[in-house]
C-alpha cells in the first residue's frame, strides 16, 4: 500500500509539477524566474534547454519573445501545450516546442543562434558525462553578444555550507522524491564547468537564502 | 569484477526500492574490441553492478544510461527511460567514434519508453532486444548475441529475485518499529504479520492454491487467522486486535501484489470488487495489422505469436496474462493494437497514442 499510494502521487506529477518546484525551492525558483523574465525584450529569441509545463517560456512568449522550448519529455510538454491552447493566437504562435534530447541542440539548431539560452532546474537532472555534453554545444547556437542564463540549485563551495546541505539533503530526499518523482540535486561546480565550456560568468545571484541561484554568463573573447 | 563491499550490498537489499545511482557512461567490460557488442543498461546501480557479475568472461560494451536510478521497466514506463537518455549518453560517450557496430542491444522490459525508429534517426542505432533477464545473458552472448530462444523473451520472477524483493518490501514497512516505544506488542504483531505476508506469498508463490498474488497473500491471511482462533493466545492483546493487525497487515501486502508487476497489474477496487488480479488492459490486433511482429518481440508475458508454421499472421492467447506493460502499444508502428478489456490503469507516460483507450 505504501509503494502503490507512492506510485498513485507520482502518476499525477506532469500536472502538479509547477506548484511542487515552487514549494520545495521556497519560492526561490519564481524570484529567479522573474529576474530572467527581465531580460526578455520584444522579438528577442529566446531557447529554453528542459522548458518542461512552460512556467517560464510562456511568460516570455507574453512578453513578445520568440520562443523555442525544447524538453525529452513528452508529458511536461503535453502540459505546455494545453496551457497554449488557451493562449491568444499571436501568443502562442510564437512558441515552438520540440521534443528532443538536450545533446541534440547542435544538430538540431544547425546554423540557427538564439539571443538567451536559460536551462532552469533541468542541469542538476543531466548526469556530469551529459552535463558537459550539453554545455559543450550551447556556445555554437548562441547568437554573438547573446547570455547563457541558468536557474539551478548550486553546491555551496565553503565547507561548513556544504555539510549543512549534505544534511538538508538527506532529510528532505523523500518528500522530494514523493512531490516531484525527480531529484533536484545541486549541480556540483558548474561555474568550473562552465568555464571549461568557453563560459565566461558574469554574475550570480542566490534566491530564497541559496536554494536557487542564478548564473549568467557569456562566450569567452577569444583572443 | 570487482563487487561493493557487503555493507552496501545489504542497505541496497533492504532499501531496494530506492533510487541509486551508478555512474553513466561506457564501461569495457573485459577486453572488448570496436566490433564487439553493445549492451545497454540503466543506472541502477544494484543491476549495473550485477550486470558486471553475469558478463565476467565476456568481452563486451555495457552502456550504463541514466535512469534517474531505477530499474529500466519502471523507468521506460513513466519516461524516465527513453531514446532521449540513450541518445544523451550516445552523444556524451562519443560512442560512435569507439565501436563499429550500429546495434544497441536492450532489455525488452524497455520496450515501453524506446521509440526504436526514433533512436534510429537521431542516434544512428538500432535495437536488437535482448533476453528479459539478465541470466540469459550469458547464452544470448554465446548465441551470437542476436537471437533469443523464446523462452528469453519473458519477465520472469525467480525465487532469488523473489526473495530480494521480499526483503525490499520488509525494508519499506520497517517504519512501522517506529511505534516500538508506544505500541510494543502491537508494532512487533504488524512487522511479524507483514513478514508472514511477504514471505508467504513471495517464497510460497508456487505452492499457493490461488491464481492471482493478492489472493495468495489471503490465503495467508486466512491461515493465520484460522491458527489464532485454534490455540487463543490470550498474552499480550485481546484476540480481536491480533486478528484485526494481522488482516490489515495482509490487506495492505495484497494491495501491493495488485500493482506493477511482473504478474499482473490492476487496480484494488477491480481486484476488490472482482477477486481477481486480472489486467484490465486486453490487447486486441485490429485490421491496421500487418503481422510485422514487433509485439512478438516485445511481449515479456508472449501473449504474441504466429499463427503456425506457414502463416505469418499474428495470434494473441490471452490465457498467458498480460500484465499491462504496454510495449506492444509503444513498439507498434501502425497502432494496430486496441483494447478489448475494461479499461486500463493509466499510469504508463511514455504513450503518446493512448488516449484513444481512456474509457469515455
Amino acid at each position: 500500500m505504501i509503494i502503490y499510494g507512492l506510485m498513485k502521487f507520482i502518476e499525477q506529477i506532469p500536472s502538479r509539477y509547477d506548484r511542487m518546484i515552487g514549494f520545495l525551492t521556497f519560492g526561490g525558483h519564481r524570484s529567479a524566474r522573474r529576474r530572467m523574465l527581465a531580460r526578455v525584450k520584444p522579438g528577442v529569441r529566446v531557447l529554453d534547454i528542459g522548458c518542461g509545463t512552460g512556467k517560464f517560456l510562456l511568460e516570455a512568449a507574453r512578453h513578445g519573445a520568440i520562443c523555442t522550448g525544447v524538453d525529452a519529455s513528452r508529458s511536461m510538454l503535453a502540459v505546455f501545450r494545453e496551457k497554449l491552447a488557451s493562449e491568444p493566437d499571436d501568443i502562442a504562435s510564437r512558441v515552438t516546442l520540440l521534443n528532443h534530447s538536450a545533446t541534440l541542440l547542435e544538430k538540431s539548431f544547425a546554423g540557427e543562434t538564439f539571443d538567451i539560452i536559460t536551462a532552469s532546474l533541468m542541469l542538476g537532472e543531466l548526469p556530469p558525462l551529459v552535463l558537459t555534453a550539453v554545455l559543450g554545444q550551447i556556445p555554437q547556437i548562441l547568437a554573438p553578444g547573446g547570455s547563457l542564463l541558468i536557474a539551478d540549485e548550486l553546491w555551496p563551495k565553503d565547507q561548513w555550507r556544504s555539510m549543512l546541505y549534505s544534511f538538508i539533503m538527506a532529510v528532505t530526499f523523500i518528500p522530494n522524491f514523493i512531490l516531484t518523482r525527480t531529484m533536484i540535486r545541486p549541480v556540483k561546480g558548474l561555474e568550473e564547468r562552465l568555464s571549461e565550456a568557453g563560459f565566461e560568468v558574469m554574475s550570480r545571484r542566490d534566491f530564497a537564502f541559496g536554494v536557487v541561484s542564478l548564473i549568467e554568463a557569456v562566450a569567452k573573447k577569444t583572443t | 569484477m570487482k563487487q561493493s563491499p557487503l555493507h552496501i550490498r545489504l542497505y541496497w537489499l533492504l532499501h531496494r526500492y530506492n533510487p541509486f545511482r551508478a555512474e553513466v557512461g561506457l564501461r569495457a567490460i573485459g577486453n572488448p574490441t570496436p566490433d564487439a557488442p553493445v549492451l545497454v543498461s540503466g543506472n541502477y546501480a544494484p543491476v549495473v553492478e550485477e550486470l558486471e557479475q553475469v558478463l565476467n568472461g565476456f568481452d563486451v560494451w555495457l552502456l550504463v544510461v541514466d535512469s534517474a536510478g531505477i530499474n529500466v521497466w519502471c523507468a521506460a514506463g513513466v519516461g524516465d527511460f527513453s531514446e532521449h537518455k540513450i541518445i544523451d549518453t550516445l552523444v556524451a560517450t562519443r560512442i560512435s567514434e569507439k565501436v563499429t557496430t550500429r546495434r544497441l542491444i536492450i532489455s525488452p522490459l524497455a520496450a515501453v519508453g524506446i521509440d526504436r525508429d526514433r533512436l534510429r534517426r537521431d542516434g544512428g542505432f538500432d535495437v536488437i532486444w535482448g533476453p528479459a533477464h539478465l541470466d540469459d545473458l550469458p547464452a544470448f552472448l554465446r548465441g551470437g548475441g542476436t537471437t533469443r530462444t523464446p523462452q528469453m523473451r519473458l519477465a520472469r520472477f525467480p525465487l532469488r529475485d523473489r526473495f530480494q524483493q521480499a526483503i525490499g518490501i520488509m525494508g519499506v514497512f520497517a517504519f512501522s518499529l517506529l511505534l516500538i516505544p508506544w505500541h510494543r506488542r502491537e508494532a512487533l504483531w504488524f512487522y511479524a504479520s507483514i513478514a508472514h505476508a511477504v514471505f508467504g506469498t513471495m517464497l510460497g508463490y508456487e505452492l499457493l492454491p490461488a491464481k492471482y498474488p493478492a489472493n495468495k497473500t489471503m490465503l495467508l491471511a486466512a491461515a493465520q487467522a484460522a491458527i489464532l482462533l485454534i490455540t487463543r493466545p490470550n498474552h499480550g492483546m485481546p484476540l480481536r486486535r491480533r486478528l484485526f493487525i494481522g488482516f490489515a497487515a495482509h490487506l495492505l501486502i495484497a494491495f501491493d501484489m495488485i500493482g506493477s508487476t511482473p504478474f499482473y497489474k490492476t487496480t484494488i477496487a477491480h481486484w476488490l470488487s472482482t477477486g481477481n488480479n486480472e489486467s484490465l488492459f486486453q490487447p486486441n490486433l485490429g485490421d491496421k495489422c500487418n503481422s510485422c511482429g514487433r509485439c512478438i518481440e516485445v511481449c515479456p508475458k508472449g501473449l504474441f505469436s504466429r499463427a503456425g508454421e506457414d502463416s505469418r499472421r499474428v495470434v494473441i492467447d490471452h490465457s498467458k496474462g498480460c500484465c499491462e506493460c504496454l510495449a506492444c502499444i509503444k513498439q507498434c508502428p501502425r497502432e494496430a493494437i486496441d483494447n478489448i478489456g475494461r479499461g486500463w490503469k493509466d499510469d504508463i507516460k511514455s504513450l503518446d497514442t493512448v488516449s484513444r483507450f481512456r474509457p469515455a
